[in-house]
């Protein structure tokens, strides 16, 4: 009899729930792996998550931005013809920071509705920018124009930050994106800048031309250029060919060094900002002078928007030290290169390279950080503004269909009061040698009303000793000489002129006279400010200046070009300058041509500068051009500094300084009604921030800094 | 029961060879059948979890692709890095310095890389284009740390492949405002599952505008 087995041989040899065993172990494994990949796939989906909330994050960052710059232009808009600010903290208008905007340290702004139905608010904050920090690179590379008060703040420039949250609560909303505990976070940095799109206001600008090109001919223009319209045809924007054309950045051509020196004008022009050109290494202190030109050329892309040869430049050599306002620092150069270039589609790399025809790559624009391959930034292209036809304007507290409306109905008809040449005066013009000549003096009633509705008394008078045309304007209720208060450019004399000769000063018009105010050269003076809408044709055909006395005033304070003395020319019809005369030196103005604008001295004559602002439809210049044909010499466009900043100057008025009538010509951006102020997040300042701390610093410097 | 259990106990015969061989026989199967099992499955975790850490990686490229790029005042599509790069492109930032992104196989590396470089020393190409700054050359993509724990436990590394750099000039025909930028890359660690010999990487791509 065998012995009894223990419980454990029972055990082993026992086969039963071996399977239990291993579907248990397998189960076990599987759950494992199970576990692992569901694991990976939450793992997955929680990146996916926060990666999707990080970009919305950037996006409602983005958002903010825009808003902000949105509320910073209704900001400036809304604020008083005149005193336009972003630094006035009235309270009432952008920015409204909590507490005050300052400058130095970024401040809450004050905004509405900052959350998104998807998920995720934003929240932007503004800073002040000081005089020295937009002149120099330090601590900044800016280096921008700005409008100055009297504490030394910028009114048109300020820093915006706005920080984009996506979080996982509910405040964030209930279908954020961001994963559970997890709080996307971004920060865009801008520099918010106004500027006055008047096409009078930016050096030149050209419309869609009739024919040929929208500059046709050589032309040296220094300050901003903008070209709107296409060429007819197969043709650049631009044709330049010869020395002595092209884009400067400054007033070298004018500068006492110069091989033709003007002091006259130099003198009448409100002082340069002084800036540094960005770089790499700040600068600590302001280093050229600059007029901060831009340049955009929209059309064509398919072929080379401009075209160079023979000495012709876009941006590059300094100008020679000089300095405009007399006094005050007058040993800078004027800057070389262009503030910025955008051309056509901005195609011009090793694949393409059809913005620029040049016959040297050393022909190539010089712009600050090289950047020559900017597109033309608007699409679709806005039309260049018409006086006449469905071009409506905002001016004081109306809007109008067009400025011919607004000059028809109110402005003072001086038509027959010119002669029947068309010229203010007598039949031989405005000449010295003849009796003085006067506009009758206008009933207490008034003879025109101004922007803002007021019934004005406007008066045009000629001084036949001194050479001086004045323009002036008082109120109402009296019958004293308006021509005893020249107008200003808050409240210029309005005129609408019907006469079927245009507006004409011919060469005849003056025989030769010196003067004090008129600086002893052969010219004519105006002293006080005047918007003349004619409905013919300009011809300037003698050399106008703004007055400023010689002697008493050599910086000509007060009587500065274009915020106290200003004369606009306004015709839908042609501007003629120096075709039939040679030697007209120089045309301080703002023309406005609504077809052509032509400029072609005689060659051996003096070169003409026309300084101020000239806009049209087509420009037709000299030395090269074929409209309407023929040899000549080419003019130089200058456009009037209006920056208004210089630290150790005093403000002397800048863009916010012009007639509303002149702010109001400006481009309708898609269809919009135009504004006299566009604001812009100025390129080569946009900035993503990324604090290491988690903070962000109270200024923009450190991490999140240029 | 209680008479079946006390034969069985008093049983002393072992396990036939045929009971031996057939449980054998069936251990092997099902151990075969689990293990295969347990080998596609990681396999499968391994090609997941490669697939997560590319796409990972990828996204990350992306974003700082794009956050140079943004913020570019100017760029072009053109040749510069080095010689041996099969896709560049050059841009600038707004405080003037110069710079080149490129695809390349430099010495020492194992597979081509995407490579970040300053231009400032304007060193001209035999190629054509500019060169590198000496010593400048970082690579986005080859940092140890960029390294999978599956692609280390493989040996494998990132790599890309295909890149192109291509300006978007037109939008049917017409200038677009601003400036764009198309992207396009292979990444790929080594791990991941290769539909076939070709395959080289996971695509990505992206579009951005130049914020300056």
């Amino acid at each position: 009899m065998p012995a009894p087995r223990s419980t454990l041989e029972r055990h082993v040899l026992d086969e039963r729930g071996s399977v239990l065993l291993m579907s248990i172990v397998l189960v076990f494994v599987m759950t494992l792996l199970g576990l692992a990949l569901f694991d990976l796939g939450a793992i997955e989906n929680r990146m996916s998550l926060a990666s999707q909330a990080d970009l919305r994050a950037f996006e409602v960052a983005q958002a903010g931005i825009e808003r902000a710059l949105r509320e910073l232009q209704d900001g400036f808009v809304g604020d008083a013809a005149g005193s336009e600010s972003w630094a006035d903290n009235d309270g009432v208008r952008a920015p409204i920071c909590s507490p005050s905007c300052a400058t130095g340290v970024y401040r809450p702004m004050t905004l509405a509705n900052t959350t998104f139905p998807g998920g995720g608010s934003f929240a932007v904050e503004i800073m002040l920018i000081t005089v020295p920090e937009a002149n120099a690179t330090s601590p900044y590379p800016i280096g921008l124009n700005c409008f100055r008060n009297a504490a030394n703040v910028c009114t048109n420039l300020v820093f915006v930050r706005s920080t984009g949250t996506v979080t996982d609560s509910p405040a964030g909303g209930a279908t954020s994106p961001a994963p559970a505990g997890y709080t996307a976070r971004k920060t865009l940095q801008v520099v918010a800048r106004a500027y006055a799109p008047s096409v009078l206001a930016n050096g030149l600008v050209a419309g869609t031309p009739s024919a040929q090109q929208p500059v046709n001919g050589n032309v040296l223009i220094a300050g901003s250029a903008h070209v709107l319209g296409s060429p007819v045809g197969a043709l650049p924007a631009i044709d330049w060919n010869g020395a002595g054309t092209g884009f400067v950045n400054h007033l070298g051509t004018l500068a006492p060094a110069a091989p033709a020196p003007d002091a006259e004008i130099l003198r009448r022009l409100p002082p340069q900002q002084a800036v540094c050109t960005p770089t790499a290494t700040p600068c600590a202190a302001p280093n050229v002078y600059s007029l901060g030109a831009d340049v955009q050329i929209a059309r064509p892309t398919a072929t080379a928007a401009i075209t160079l040869a023979g000495g012709a430049v876009i941006g590059g050599a300094a100008g020679a030290a000089y300095a405009t306002g007399g006094s005050g620092p007058g040993s800078l150069a004027g800057k070389g290169p262009l503030d910025a270039i955008y051309v056509a589609d901005g195609c011009q790399n090793s694949t393409c390279s059809d913005s620029y025809a040049v016959t040297s790559p050393s022909q190539l624009p010089v712009v600050d950080l090289g950047a020559i391959g900017r597109a033309y930034p608007e699409n679709p292209v806005a039309p260049f503004p018409l006086l006449t036809g469905a071009n409506p304007v905002a001016i004081g507290a109306g809007t109008y269909a067009n400025l011919q409306t607004y000059f028809s109905t109110r402005a003072a008809d001086l038509s027959g009061n010119l002669n029947t040449a068309g010229r203010p005066g007598h039949s031989g013009g405005l000449f010295a040698n003849t009796a003085n000549w006067n506009t009758p003096n206008p009933p207490s009633g008034g003879n025109f009303t101004n922007k803002n509705g007021a019934a004005r008394r406007g008066r045009i008078c000629w001084n036949r000793a001194n050479g001086v045309l004045t323009f002036g304007i008082t109120g109402t209720g009296t019958t004293t000489n308006p021509c005893n208060t020249p107008a200003t450019a808050a409240d210029p004399l309005l005129v609408y002129n019907t006469n079927a000769a245009g507006w004409r000063i011919t060469r005849n018009a003056f025989a030769g006279r010196s003067s004090a105010q008129c600086a002893g050269t052969t010219q004519i003076c105006y002293n006080g400010a005047a918007v003349i809408y004619n409905v013919n044709s300009v011809m300037l055909e003698e050399a106008v200046t703004s007055a400023c006395l010689t002697g008493s005033n050599p910086t000509c304070t007060g009587e500065k070009f274009p915020t106290n003395e200003l004369m606009v020319l306004l015709t839908p019809g042609n501007v003629t300058v120096s075709v039939t005369t040679t030697s007209v030196p120089r045309v301080m103005a703002m023309l406005y041509a609504g077809t052509d604008f032509i400029a072609r001295s005689s060659p051996g004559g003096t070169i003409t500068r026309i300084v101020g602002g000239v806009a049209a439809s087509r420009f037709c210049f000299g030395g090269g051009g074929t409209c309407p044909g023929g040899p000549s010499n080419h003019p130089e466009v200058i456009q009037a500094p209006l920056s208004g900043a210089s630290a150790s100057l005093s403000p002397v008025g800048d863009s916010r300084s012009l007639p509303e009538e002149v702010l109001a010509l400006s481009p309708s951006i898609n269809g919009q009604a135009p504004r006299h102020w566009r604001v812009e997040s100025v390129p080569r300042l946009w900035l993503e921030c990324r604090p290491s701390s988690g903070a962000l610093p109270t200024t923009p410097t450190g991490v999140c800094s240029y | 029961m209680i008479a079946r259990g006390a034969a069985l106990a008093r049983d002393r015969r072992g396990l036939t060879l045929v009971e031996v061989l057939v449980a054998t026989a069936i251990f092997a199967i099902v151990a075969v059948a689990i293990g295969s099992f347990y080998v596609s499955t990681q396999r499968a975790f391994d090609y997941g979890s490669a697939q997560a850490f590319a796409q990972r990686q990828g996204t990350l490229l992306q974003e700082e692709l794009q956050r140079r790029l943004q913020r570019a005042v100017d760029f072009s599509v053109t040749a510069c890095g080095s010689g041996t790069a099969t896709a560049s492109v050059r841009y600038a930032l707004p405080d003037g310095t110069q710079w080149c992104l490129h695809q390349d196989q430099k010495l020492g590396d194992d597979f081509p890389q995407l490579y970040v470089c300053s231009l400032n020393g304007a060193i001209p190409l035999v190629s054509g284009g500019v060169g590198c700054d000496s010593g400048s050359a970082r690579s986005l993509t080859a940092q140890s740390q960029n390294i999978s724990e599956t692609a280390q436990r493989l040996g494998t590394e990132l790599r890309v492949a295909n890149t192109t750099f291509l300006t978007v000039s037109t939008v049917n025909g017409t200038p677009i405002a601003g400036r764009a930028l198309d992207v396009r890359f292979d990444l790929y660690d080594g791990a991941m599952y290769r539909v076939s010999g070709a395959y080289t990487g996971m695509r990505f791509g992206f579009t951005t505008t130049l914020r300056n």
